[in-house]
């Protein structure tokens, strides 16, 4: 530390209260930043409906929610079809909307020349064509309301190459293209749609990732990030912005949330 | 009822410049408004003190001071630190639009664009990287537009002082990153301000159409880009740095 002083003490950023009486619809609620973004939803007022694969792991989340309501809604994005089918039941249920957070997605790190049609699938369902099939069904204002907010996950894998990302990256590009086009079909309801740009975040899925990674591959990776890696609660405040009425004229934007990674 | 707490910024120090007018009063307005102790900095004083006057909270100050140059800009934001205490954050939106074709631009046009607009903003940065200007883990967001990214005819002066600064701005982060300061721009578009106004009262019927076709959200309000800044310069962004944030109701996506 330097003898400069740092900044005054760590203030709650959001009202307490700023989503009160909305309710919020994410994937990927089982672990990870879904379920990091879920729990920080509740601690502001929101009332979530949680999908993820896992009905058990998705209780878990449940049971670390603040306030009362929440739900889950259990099930695979494997398809745009299914998904639209998925996200529409459970509006019916549960909704409608008022924010949706598609933060279901697989990582996988794989040579190209091992890439086969099976793992594109594995890496394409819930991140591309699960996307496709939530913003399907966020064009009905039955299942996100009139002014509503949906954020998809995307990743500096879009903007930048890394060997054996090329499932990863090509994923990760196209959820920049749909993001920008839902932004445009959307637009009259006021409905907004952006794509978080994330870098390393220290989930549980990014230490499972270090179990077989090549540590000296890691730490250079972490040399690349001029703010370190990011922790879920990073992730949780842009969530919260994104969703929520601060962010009420950002729309068809990709937004980095990578700690200075792809300033350089 | 503002998403954000109403002291997020409690016990903060914040500069603002251009805050006698338009899209960086307002910021000032709202920054003071979550707490935060503005001092505010425009050319002229009459109208930064009825700004400061207006200002909910203690302590504002004034400075009239000339951003047209790196250096004259530099010494003018260190001596504001020295003098009142170190920032927490800077909201850096001085500079103006020129509406000039290409085969008429001459060097006193440049200069005036690129004076406050990219010089002031490289200044204030210069003053910030320096000891006892900015407090370590603070956070500067300059103001940009949408122009950066996207032509318009008689727009180059304009458009390229606002990749100037989305430029400044990645460079900055990275330089800047170990004392946990960031640095962010805002690439806004069209924002409903008195200059705004000015402009699309100045225009046809049909450059007014092809104008509000462009925005698909409609235009923006200066409290839209009041709760970027708010967002840049809270502690809800400790993880994003060298970001030019899109504002702009999907301008740029057209």
């Amino acid at each position: 530390m330097t003898s400069q002083e740092t900044v005054s003490p760590v203030h709650p950023v959001f009202r307490d209260d700023c989503f009160a009486g909305r309710t919020v619809f994410v994937t990927g609620a089982s672990s990870g930043i879904g379920r990091s973004a879920a729990e920080a939803l509740s601690r502001h007022g929101a009332r979530l409906v949680l999908n993820g694969r896992s009905e058990e792991r998705l209780r878990e989340t449940l049971g670390r929610l603040s306030g009362e309501g929440h739900t889950v809604v259990p099930g695979e994005l494997t398809d745009a079809d299914a998904t639209a089918e998925l996200v529409k039941t459970a509006a019916r249920d549960h909704g409608p909307f008022h924010g949706i957070f598609h933060a279901a997605g697989n990582f996988a790190v794989r040579a190209i020349k091992v890439t086969r049609q099976s793992h594109l699938h594995q890496t394409f369902d819930a991140s591309v064509f699960g996307a496709y099939g939530v913003g399907r069904a966020a064009a009905s204002p039955k299942v996100l309301a009139d002014g509503g907010s949906l954020l998809l996950m995307s990743s500096v894998a879009a903007l930048r190459g890394n060997a054996a990302l090329a499932a990863y990256s090509g994923a990760k590009a196209a959820v920049l293209g749909l993001t920008r086009v839902l932004a445009l079909e959307l637009a009259g309801r006021r409905v907004r749609v952006n794509a978080v740009v994330a870098s390393t975040i220290t989930t549980e899925m990014h230490w499972k990732t270090l179990e077989n990674a090549d540590m000296t591959h890691v730490d250079a990776n972490e040399a690349r990030h001029p703010l370190g890696f990011g922790a879920p609660a990073q992730m949780d405040d842009a969530v919260m912005f994104l969703l929520g009425d601060a962010s009420s004229w950002i729309t068809g934007a990709e937004i980095p949330v990578d700690g200075g990674y792809s300033a350089g | 009822m503002s998403a954000f707490a109403e002291d997020c910024l409690r016990g903060r120090h914040i500069l603002v410049t251009g805050a006698s007018s338009g899209i960086g009063k307002a910021a000032a307005e709202q920054v003071a408004a979550h707490g935060a102790r503005v001092a505010l900095v425009a050319r002229n004083s009459e109208r930064l003190e009825a700004v400061r006057t207006s200002l909910p909270g203690e302590d504002h100050t004034i400075h009239q001071v000339d951003l047209e140059g790196v250096d004259t800009a530099a010494v003018a934001v260190a001596g504001i630190a020295k003098a009142n205490g170190a920032f927490d954050g800077i909201f850096y939106s001085a500079g103006a639009t020129l509406v000039l074709p290409v085969r008429l631009l001459k060097d006193k046009h440049l200069d005036e664009t690129f004076g406050a607009g990219v010089y002031g903003a490289f200044g204030t940065l210069k003053a910030a990287a320096k000891k006892g200007v900015m407090n370590d883990g603070g956070s500067i967001a300059v103001m940009s537009s949408v122009a950066a990214l996207r032509g318009r005819p008689a727009l180059s002066a304009y458009c390229a002082a606002k990749s100037a600064v989305d430029s400044l701005v990645r460079c900055a982060a990275l330089e800047f990153a170990p004392r946990r300061i960031r640095v962010n721009s805002i690439r806004a578009a069209a924002v409903e301000t008195p200059l705004h106004h000015d402009y699309m009262a100045s225009i046809g019927p049909e450059a007014t159409k092809d104008y509000t076709d462009r925005h698909p959200l409609g235009f923006g309000q200066p409290e839209d880009v009041g709760n970027a800044v708010l967002y840049l310069l809270s502690d809800a962004s400790p993880w994003i740095s060298g970001v030019n944030l899109l504002v702009d109701g999907a301008a740029a996506v057209k």
